[in-house]
């Protein structure tokens, strides 16, 4: 049976050369069906986080809870920056 | 009006040892103090050709007692968060972290270099992702070409290539 996985795609899969395509032709292969989180927000990128952290960590705490209520408590995403911002959350208590 | 005033009266607290204080304490600004300036960081750093200090500068200044001075330069606005300089510190010192914290603390204190222009692309990039939807690059380039036109214009027949081969949407 395919594993099975939500998907955060970020906002530059369509547009970024090669991702979609790479993404699915790499899941096709291993068999790994992607369901993207309905009603995903953009997580900030490097730009949120550098203006201001409260906010950075409440773009990521938005995908964490729409995952969790979507019934995935693991998110596969193929963007570089966007699984940082939670970590970088917990790694400061005050946040 | 009330927060107004009460945030005047904490500006007047602020000074560069009092922030430096709150920085060493909440954004892992003791770090700091393992640093031995070999300037590895700097070596590495892509862009330190266009800063006016480099990482191993800035983190002096912090240790000399002008923070104010590492907040309001031009350095921190350029890191491209390549995590060179992280990665090859021999204190393993997290460089690019540090420079997120100093970010933060400039925006908040307003003391943010007047030469940055990547502190306004941010704010075209933030008031997308606040809406709560996909960031539109488009949109961003908009926003922030209104500021900077000049830096946005001469792009566009790049953009219209990149619309072309579906690189860009709308």
């Amino acid at each position: 049976m395919a594993l099975s996985y939500l998907f955060f795609p970020g906002c530059s899969y369509n547009t970024s050369a090669g991702y979609r395509e790479s993404t699915e032709a790499v899941c096709r292969a291993v068999d790994v069906r992607l369901k993207e989180i309905a009603d995903w927000n953009c997580c900030g990128a490097s730009a949120v986080f550098s203006l201001d952290r409260e906010e950075g960590a409440w773009l990521a705490a938005r995908l964490a809870a729409l995952a969790l209520s979507q019934g995935g408590a693991e998110i596969v995403t193929g963007l570089q920056r966007m699984p940082q911002r939670p970590e970088k959350r917990n790694q400061n208590p005050q946040v | 009006m009330g927060s107004d005033i009460t945030n005047q009266v904490q500006a007047a607290d602020d000074t560069p040892q009092s922030l430096w204080e709150r920085f060493r304490d909440d954004c892992h600004g003791y770090m700091i103090d393992q640093c031995i300036q070999c300037g590895t960081c700097s070596g590495s750093c892509p862009l330190a050709g266009e800063m006016d200090h480099g990482p191993r500068e800035v983190f002096s200044l912090i240790r000399d007692g002008f923070f104010d001075k590492a907040l309001s330069s031009s350095t921190i606005w350029l890191c491209v968060s390549c995590y060179a300089c992280t990665a090859r510190c021999p204190r393993e010192i997290p460089v690019t972290d540090i420079i997120y914290g100093l970010r933060q603390m400039a925006v908040k204190q307003g003391l943010v270099s007047g030469k940055a222009r990547m502190p306004h692309l941010f704010r075209a990039f933030a008031r997308q992702a606040r809406t709560g939807k996909k960031i539109s690059e488009a949109r961003v380039a908009f926003f922030y070409g209104l500021r900077f036109p000049g830096d946005v214009l001469p792009n566009f027949p790049l953009s219209l290539k990149l619309l072309k081969r579906k690189r860009l949407e709308l």
